[in-house]
């Protein structure tokens, strides 16, 4: 009997051939969705537009402490596309990859807008991962044609990127519940050197002095200005706010551009407008310790926290990892109810 | 008539091209071939066609892309295009009446009649058009338009071309905004443009969303420029050649205040370019504001003039063909998100020791096209010029295209920072003046990172006084691991014939025309 049950469960199973397990109109299987991406390509060729998937993939049940049985997997996969499907637009559509992932075709989506419909996923199925069955989701997207040529090469990007966002510090540090000066001080606070991030020393005797920030910043701002075409997003937090500081006449400079500036410091909450950038004035005296720079655009992502430890020693941390850097711009913009964009 | 039409033609298949050819040499049109993309671009900007015969499958760049290229560039931007596909396209900018899309089989005697009509169309959008006014700058001077469009108050674009030189003044309220000539804009551009005695006009009405760029008003503005030109058509025996090498005999930081902004300019300018022109094209003040102020500094002793090794000075007047420069545009293309982004690449430096980069940056300075980047702490020696990063300077290719170098630190546990920034990246220079093992391992990790995004083209320099020795340079090999197809050269910093040699064999390897084999260790 429990034999017969067993294989039922295998046979019943097969959701990349049969999407009608789940039990909803809007989510395709398989063959199909693979074919309205081949389609999706085209059009998209033709039409010189950028579309985006997004892979939901369910990696374990209780904080990683299970591995999802089918029938549990199957039970939650219901509930997570009948909320998928509430959140996503109209035109988007929803199949299965495979028997723990979900594949979002999502026409006429840039790289930045395929990240907020990330964002709004993820916020839509936060439920999932605090209370039962406690969740442990993984999104990741590519975009045609940045990241690939093809349909089947743009899901291949998109896999990838699940065992790279796995890999990442953001869930190896499962900074997913932290906020942010906690992830800062989390990242700061540790010494650590691998390939995409790692900690150093400024100021004092160290390789670099303490005019590297503001260069740093100066030569980011350069790249903006080099690229003003391309899509991003930069915060500067630059403790104090001063009118003299030599970035400020830097931002004066800038002409009309498509990364959206802002200059981070402390001071009487209130936002000010330096030519097409804005300075944010927060009232936290956090801000006074730590410099920080946060670059995110189509092509890159860099991001530095510089905290001050001793005198004109500085103990920073860097990454060009751009599921943190992407992170912690959320975090920021969360943290001080700052409007979400990207 | 067929004659005066010159047709180039980009197709894939040999038995198109025979096919083709045999319809165009019947109907006594004059043509030119491409087998590829990048070809065909190079051949419509080097010759402007008459008609573009593009198969849509076309290698390298394909038809489509080709036609996005050309249709958005204004010097192109009229040649009509005839598609050939084996089924239909949707082809973004395609204009009905002057591109011609053909699905094959096609009939010949349509095809020719097609391209009349099309002749006739695109012939017509040039004589009539959306333009209100044109003519020719040697029957109306370019100071008689623009009084009219400001007594009549008008707004738009007055596009002036002569020869390959081609000029726009931006007019609103029929006061002027700006103006551009080549690279230049503003008052030094306007009054370089009223100097045009030939070469044609055309004024386009439309709506400026551009903000003010000429604050004076025009008519004092035309005044101040007929006198400028007065001046200097009179004192041109007076002023300094444009080949002359000058230097200052003073130090720039330390100059007194008080005197004239094109002063304080003109001698910043002098210490990144020496050569007389090359101060003149990069001063934002006009060409007679400069020339004087050059004379003038040269009559009271501040400015010298420089003797300069016949040997040392680049004959040369490009740094890469255009065909190399299209090669180069296509690498940048091919690692950027999105075609219409691409307009710069990057030489990353590794150096050694800090000064070496500003070494190099003063040693390039005298490559055709090549403009150092005055803003930058390396270039200009600040008090932390040693530790510093960004961009030192460009190179100009065509277009709006640019190779940049960029300079980065060398400190410790600096991976993220070369590979964010590492993007669009297209050669690595490492400069090197000692074999210290800690250096090595810190150039070695350097190397490795900005290699491991992608693999480019590296060339070693030995910025010292000496050539190393053998000993010293097997050391470097090793600790660096010097693989076969990069060059080690051995460069004084004085030898500007050189830097050009290798920064000019460096932009080859990048274009991919000759990938080096052989290490050369001076040359």
């Amino acid at each position: 009997m429990a034999q017969a049950k067993n294989n039922a469960e295998k046979t019943d199973f097969s959701l990349t051939a049969d999407s009608s397990k789940i039990g909803d109109a809007r989510l395709y299987d398989s063959y199909f969705i693979n074919e309205y991406g081949r389609l999706e390509t085209l059009r998209s060729e033709r039409y010189g537009s950028s579309f985006s998937v997004i892979v939901i993939h369910v990696e374990s049940f209780y904080h990683g402490k299970k591995i999802p049985s089918r029938k549990g997997l199957l039970e939650f996969l219901k509930i997570l596309v009948r909320t998928t499907n509430k959140v996503i637009r109209g035109c988007d559509i929803t199949g299965i990859l495979e028997d723990k992932r979900v594949i979002l075709i999502l026409p006429h989506t840039a790289y930045f807008d395929s990240l907020i419909a990330i964002r709004k996923l993820a916020r839509a199925l936060e439920f999932c991962t605090k209370t039962e069955p406690y969740a442990t989701i993984i999104y990741s997207q590519a975009t045609y044609p940045k990241d690939a040529n093809g349909y089947g090469e743009l899901v291949a990007v998109a896999t990838r990127r699940i065992q790279e966002r796995m890999d990442s510090l953001l869930e190896r540090l499962d900074f997913r519940g932290k906020l942010f000066w906690e992830m800062a001080a989390a990242l700061t606070g540790n010494e650590l050197e691998e390939k995409d991030y790692s900690t150093f020393y400024i100021g004092a005797d160290h390789d670099l002095p303490n005019s590297f920030i503001e260069t740093l910043n100066t030569t980011i701002l350069q790249e903006v200005v080099r690229n003003h075409r391309s899509r991003g997003i930069l915060y500067m937090g630059i403790k104090k706010y001063s009118e003299d500081l030599p970035i400020i006449s830097s931002l004066h400079s800038i002409n009309k551009t498509n990364t959206k500036i802002s200059i981070v410091g402390q001071g009487e909450d209130k936002k000010k407008q330096i030519g097409s950038a804005t300075a944010l004035l927060l009232s936290d005296n956090r801000l006074l310790n730590t410099y920080f720079t946060l670059f995110l655009n189509e092509d890159t992502a860099y991001g530095i926290f510089c905290n001050e430890s001793w005198g004109d020693a500085h103990s920073c941390f860097h990454t060009s990892d751009p599921y943190i850097v992407e992170a912690l711009i959320e975090k920021f913009q969360q943290d001080y109810s700052l409007q979400e964009m990207l | 008539m067929g004659k005066e039409k010159k047709i180039l033609l980009a197709l894939k298949s040999q038995e198109d091209f025979t096919e083709f050819i045999g319809f165009l040499e019947r109907a006594k049109y004059p043509y030119t071939m491409a087998t590829n993309g990048a070809k065909a671009m190079e051949l419509a900007l080097d010759e402007l066609p008459s008609l573009v015969i593009v198969d849509c499958q076309l290698p390298l760049i394909e038809g489509s892309h080709l036609f996005r290229i050309l249709r958005n560039n204004p010097y192109t931007s009229g040649v009509p295009f005839l598609f050939i596909s084996n089924r239909p396209l949707y082809i973004k900018g395609f204009n009905v009446g002057v591109d011609i899309f053909v699905t094959r089989p096609f009939l010949w005697e349509e095809l020719h009649e097609q391209i009349k009509r099309s002749f006739a169309c695109s012939a017509n959008a040039r004589k009539m058009g959306d333009k209100e006014i044109q003519g020719k700058l040697s029957r109306v001077p370019l100071v008689d338009i623009l009084q009219m469009l400001h007594m009549n108050k008008n707004e738009g674009e007055l596009n002036l071309t002569k020869g390959d030189l081609y000029g726009a003044v931006y007019v609103k309220d029929g006061e002027i905004y700006n103006a551009v000539c080549g690279k230049v804009e503003r008052e030094k551009a306007l009054f370089r443009l009223l100097t045009w005695k030939d070469g044609v006009f055309e004024f386009r009405p439309l709506r400026l969303g551009l903000g003010r760029k000429v604050k004076a008003r025009t008519n004092h503005l035309l005044m101040e420029a007929m006198r400028q030109l007065d001046e200097l058509e009179n004192s041109r025996d007076k002023f300094p050649s444009i080949d002359l090498r000058i230097g200052t005999n003073v130090d720039t930081n330390a100059l007194p205040t008080g005197l004239k902004p094109v002063m304080y300019e003109v001698l910043k300018l002098v210490e990144y370019y020496p050569r007389v022109g090359d101060v003149i094209e990069h001063c934002s003040f006009t060409d007679y504001e400069v020339y004087s102020t050059i004379a003038k500094l040269l009559d009271r002793d501040i400015l010298k003039e420089l003797e300069i090794e016949a040997d040392k000075i680049i004959d040369s007047t490009q740094t890469v063909t255009p065909a190399q420069a299209i090669k180069i545009k296509e690498k940048v293309i091919s690692n950027w998100s999105e075609m219409m982004l691409a307009d710069y690449g990057k030489v990353l430096i590794l150096s050694s020791s800090p000064d070496l980069a500003k070494t190099l940056a003063h040693t390039l300075k005298f490559i055709p096209d090549f403009s150092l980047n005055s803003k930058s702490p390396i270039v200009s020696g600040g008090a932390e010029s040693s530790r510093v990063i960004g961009e030192i300077g460009s190179i100009k290719l065509y277009g709006n295209m640019e190779v940049t170098l960029f300079s980065t630190p060398l400190a410790a546990r600096m991976g993220p920072f070369l590979r964010a920034f590492s993007t669009n990246i297209l050669g690595l220079i490492i400069l090197w003046d000692s074999t210290d093992a800690q250096l090595l391992s810190r150039l070695k990790a350097g190397k490795d990172v900005i290699l491991s995004k992608r693999r480019v083209p590296v060339v070693h320099i030995n910025l010292g006084a000496t050539e190393p020795e053998s000993q010293v340079l097997d050391e470097y090999c090793k600790g660096l691991g010097v693989k076969k197809e990069e060059n080690i050269y051995s460069l004084s910093s004085s030898d500007n014939k050189m830097a050009f040699e290798i920064f000019q064999r460096l932009l080859l390897d990048i274009s991919g025309e000759r990938f080096v084999t052989s290490r050369v260790h001076s040359l």
